[in-house]
């Protein structure tokens, strides 16, 4: 009698074991869950995470029940703000997402106990799968809350055609452009060659003093506000060097993207995000109608040449906004499936982006990418991979405000300063005056 | 023989019998309910009510996609007037001809600068997304693709579904944008290439008035970009008729889809606006969708092709998943072959429905049967159990009858109490009487017996006192005797007298004598009490 007990408690605990081996699933197929996504793929233009979605809801998603649904591409300037006024539920704002693109800072606004603790989801082992300073980055007061999908970093990027013609009347050639110096050089014999248009926009300005800052040697720092310290004499030699070329009109603060003056010909490169490469055309188109091959080049980061090269780490994780275990569960089912090795290398080899996944970010270089530009981008980023030290920057509570107020400036400034110049006042009384104006801002 | 007379209907208890009406009675009553419900048109079937769904749903839709388009056709109208008389004055004020416009970069500017604010109120004004006026110029007429390359402006709406919507320049001088704080599209280009309007060329050549040759577009990809878009053109012309352009708003497939999901609780619900072609196919890719409002809906990809599946309902197969729908053929405009509107359901979805129809209905037809057989069972139970102890009590012991809930049957118990009174009384009496005629035979039996031994005691003295031999020649005699004269004998010896035998015989006196001397000679007796001592000692004898 006692054999047969202990023979059928072995059998319930061998099958409680076994029952143990799968993931209870709050989803089913015949009963999807839908999750609302925003996101910052492609505003605009084709984006390729709207397909990808696609091909989720018609796999993994018609499998375990669940569906995305695209309810806005915007991009990542908007995002954060959009994303806090539906959290605040302010008028007219529309409805939280269950899953949405955005940086750390904002994570920390919305606030980490009302987002998806991803480590609730994920074990180790997955875990182990991604780069881990990625998913250091998403973590806040522990809570894993930005999943890393992918990360940009910024691109020089030169209209090949225009540079040809540059190079053969100026003898600049790319190699110049792999140093500060030597790009506001070419900037300066841009202005004059073209006869006073800028060479280069810059979508953030700001980030290249700061990374020059570093690269220098010198440690930057902040104010209880979360804005610079301009007592600093570092931080003013760096600026200097940008707000001369700036006040000179070699370079530009872009207008919005600089991509889009590389297309209207208004500049002949740009510094931008690595995600940019989606929204070139294929051609420059002038005001005359003409157009010309664009033969997109793209190149490293200039060097200081002092020290460390440093590269800024940017870009969106996905985050999920807590409302149910359902909801939740299917959330990790989408960004699972969405970080996958191969999904996440066609995803950012197609967006300009680098892998958050490990075997993506191993296999990239042998990815047969859409067109000479994605290839030459890529090759771009592994320079800087193999060089630079990747650094995430801090965004402070309104410093985007204050940055905003630097960048229309120059974008108001731009004629006038040039007018100046031409009128005899010094380059640097201008860019001294800059100085003053940065530092004036609050 | 026992099963024969179960099976008999006069044999069944009465309890079965009641339990058989009891289900024949809900059996009617089930059937009676279906067939109401049949004759009044209150049987839904899945097919029925799907298709009510689905056109109630098409009438919604419909209403919604008339409504958005006339009203687009009237601002197009209007925009083409107001784009006439904006040129007009452009030219009139420089004392120029339209034709001065070409080739001209700085006239070309000055006319956008004065176009994009009209354009950007109307473009925030309508229901649309985009907005668009092509001039019938180029800014550069030597290029090599100058034929199709046309100037003007197209402003798209970027976030149309926030708060705060921005205009975007898509097509037009950056410069112009920019001073106006429109930026750029990320897909800008300069002109506007003539192959985005495949009716460009016809509405150029046509006579048709403006204000009647409106015309929509079919549906496509907006170059750049993934989105797919329908153009509203109207041609623009000046007051001498020359053709100055086209003009008219873009709605895009991601406007339509979030402004024309529509309020419905049929979940997955997918509403398509297509091109009707001869074959009966619906190229997803030429085709609108949308779904419904806080759901998701598949749309539909590929190309589907429709058929009737049922008296109401298509069935639409392709690329995508199957679906079930209904398709009406509307009319967006007179310029416009037909369009079609579809409102269509997930086939899985439907099929969904139709099982748990079905197994709602066998549940409910389950549940009646088992009500009614339950229920049979219970009240013909219930009915007949006290009947049926009443009569078990009966059968038992009737002084144990106790107060039945049934009051017939307390009255039947009434009446048989008093009924068992009287026969006892009956019985009493009849019990009384029966003593008293038993009292009376023992008493009779006694003196009987003891006439009996008074008799043998009195044959046993006369039997000494008769002569042996004169007794056996009474015993021979007997049988001597003629038949009337032995019923004579008999009637002596049962004791009648000669009155009485002469009553009997219904003879006469002489006769009777004559008889006696007969017999009492062949008995060898002298007289008639002789007679009968001889008589009495053979009965004793015997």
């Amino acid at each position: 009698m006692k054999k047969t007990i202990s023979v059928i408690l072995a059998i319930m605990i061998l099958l409680s074991v076994a029952g143990c081996g799968e993931k209870e699933t709050l989803l089913s197929k015949d009963d999807p869950v839908t999750l609302n996504l925003w996101h910052v793929y492609g505003e605009q233009a084709d984006s390729p995470m709207n397909r990808l979605v696609e091909e989720f809801n018609k796999t993994e998603g018609l499998e375990r029940g669940v569906v995305v649904k695209v309810t806005n591409v915007t991009s990542t300037s908007r995002i954060s703000s959009q994303l806090i006024d539906s959290a605040e539920k302010k008028p007219g704002s529309l409805e939280m997402p269950d899953i949405f693109s955005c940086h750390t800072n904002t994570a920390v606004s919305i606030g980490a106990d009302n987002l998806v603790d991803w480590n609730g989801f994920f074990t180790k082992e997955e875990l182990s799968d991604y780069v881990p300073e990625f998913i250091s980055d998403g973590t806040l007061d522990g809570k894993f809350c930005v999943f890393p999908v992918s990360k940009s970093t910024y691109t020089l990027y030169v209209n090949g055609t225009g540079f040809e013609k540059f190079s053969q009347n100026t003898g600049v050639t790319y190699d110049d452009l792999a140093t500060w110096e030597g790009f506001f050089d070419a900037a300066e014999k841009y202005y004059n060659y073209s006869g006073g248009q800028p060479f280069c926009a810059l979508d953030y300005l700001i980030r290249h003093v700061e990374l020059d800052v570093m690269a220098k040697g010198d440690e930057l720092t902040y104010t209880e506000d979360g804005w610079y310290d301009f007592t600093d004499p570092s931080l003013k030699e760096s600026w200097m060097q940008f707000a001369k070329a700036l006040v000179s009109g070699h370079i530009i603060v872009s207008d919005l993207y600089a991509n889009t003056q590389m297309m209207t010909g208004e500049v002949l490169a740009g510094i931008g995000s690595s995600a940019a490469i989606t929204y070139f055309n294929d051609t420059v188109t002038y005001p005359d109608n003409t157009t010309e091959n664009m033969d997109l080049h793209v190149l490293a980061l200039p060097k200081t040449g002092m020290g460390s090269e440093y590269m800024p780490q940017t870009g969106v994780g996905l985050a999920a906004y807590k409302t149910d275990d359902k909801k939740a569960e299917a959330a990790y089912v989408f960004i699972k499936w969405f970080t996958q090795a191969k999904t996440n290398l066609d995803f950012v080899a197609s967006t300009g982006y680098m892998p958050s996944n490990n075997a993506a970010y191993d296999s990239i270089s042998e990815y047969e990418f859409i067109n000479e530009g994605y290839k030459r981008l890529y090759e771009a980023i592994h320079t800087m991979s193999e060089s630079y030290v990747p650094v995430v920057r801090p965004a402070y509570d309104g410093y985007y405000d204050k940055v905003n107020v630097l960048y229309a400036y120059f974008r108001e400034n731009r004629g006038e300063f040039v007018n100046r110049i031409n009128k005899g006042e010094s380059v640097e009384t201008l860019a001294e005056e800059t100085w003053s104006f940065f530092a004036g801002i609050k | 023989m026992k099963t024969q007379r179960a099976f008999s209907y006069e044999e069944w208890p009465m309890k079965r019998k009641l339990f058989a009406y009891m289900l024949i009675l809900g059996a009617i009553l089930i059937i009676s309910f279906f067939i109401g419900l049949l004759i009044f048109g209150n049987v839904s079937t899945p097919e029925r009510t799907m298709s009510e769904a689905l056109g109630l749903q098409m009438s919604v839709y419909e209403k919604d996609v008339l409504t958005h388009f006339e009203y687009i056709a009237a601002a197009g109208i209007n925009l083409s007037e107001d784009m006439s008389f904006l040129m007009n004055r452009f030219l009139s004020a420089r004392n120029i001809s339209f034709d001065d416009l070409a080739d001209n970069e700085e006239l070309i500017r000055q006319l956008q600068n004065e176009m994009i604010s009209p354009m950007r109120q109307s473009l925030l004004q309508e229901d649309c997304s985009g907005i668009f006026v092509v001039w019938d110029t180029t800014v550069n007429s030597h290029i090599s693709y100058s034929n199709e390359s046309r100037t003007g402006m197209y402003l798209q709406i970027n976030g149309y579904e926030t708060a705060n919507p921005s205009v975007l320049l898509y097509r037009g001088l950056s410069d112009v944008g920019k001073n106006n704080n429109i930026m750029p599209h990320r897909k800008w280009n300069l002109e506007i290439n003539t192959d985005m309007f495949d009716e460009y060329f016809s509405l150029k050549d046509s006579s048709t008035p403006y204000d009647e040759a409106y015309v929509f577009s079919s549906i496509d990809r907006l170059p750049g970009t993934s989105e797919s878009a329908m153009h509203l053109i109207v041609p623009v012309r000046g007051s001498d008729d020359v053709f100055y352009g086209i003009c008219g708003f873009e709605i895009s497939e991601s406007y339509f889809m979030t402004y024309h999901a529509q309020p419905s609780s049929m979940a997955h619900l997918s509403c398509l606006l297509s091109e009707f072609t001869e074959s009966g196919a619906i190229e997803a890719r030429r085709s609108f969708s949308c779904g419904v409002l806080n759901g998701y809906y598949r749309a539909p990809g590929g190309v589907l092709t429709y058929s009737k599946a049922g008296k109401d309902l298509y069935s639409y197969k392709g690329d995508s998943p199957e679906y079930i729908g209904i398709t009406k053929k509307i009319s967006l405009s007179p310029n416009n072959k037909d369009h079609l509107l579809s409102v269509m359901v997930l086939k899985s979805d439907y099929d969904s429905i139709r099982t748990t129809s079905l197994l709602k209905n066998s549940l409910l037809v389950l549940l009646l049967l088992f009500f009614t057989v339950t229920c049979s069972m219970f009240f013909s139970k219930r009915f007949i159990s006290p009947i049926l102890k009443a009569i078990d009590e009966i059968k038992t012991d009737s002084a144990l009858l106790s107060e039945s809930t049934v009051p017939e049957i307390n009255d039947l118990f009434e009446f048989l109490s008093k009924k068992d009174t009287l026969h006892e009384k009956d019985l009493n009496a009849l019990t009384q009487k029966t003593e008293d005629y038993l009292n009376e035979i023992n008493r009779l039996e006694s003196e009987y017996e003891k006439a009996k031994a008074e008799i043998a005691r009195l044959a046993y003295s006369r039997k000494q006192e008769v002569d042996p031999e004169n007794y056996k020649l009474f015993l021979e005699g007997i049988n001597t005797l003629t038949p009337t004269e032995r019923k004579i004998f008999g009637y002596y010896l049962s004791g009648l007298s000669v009155k009485e035998i002469l009553e009997t015989a219904k003879i006469k006196e002489s006769t009777l004598r004559f008889h006696n001397q007969n017999i009492y000679s062949k008995l060898g007796v002298n007289s008639l009490k002789q007679l009968l001592r001889y008589a009495a000692l053979m009965e004793n004898e015997e």
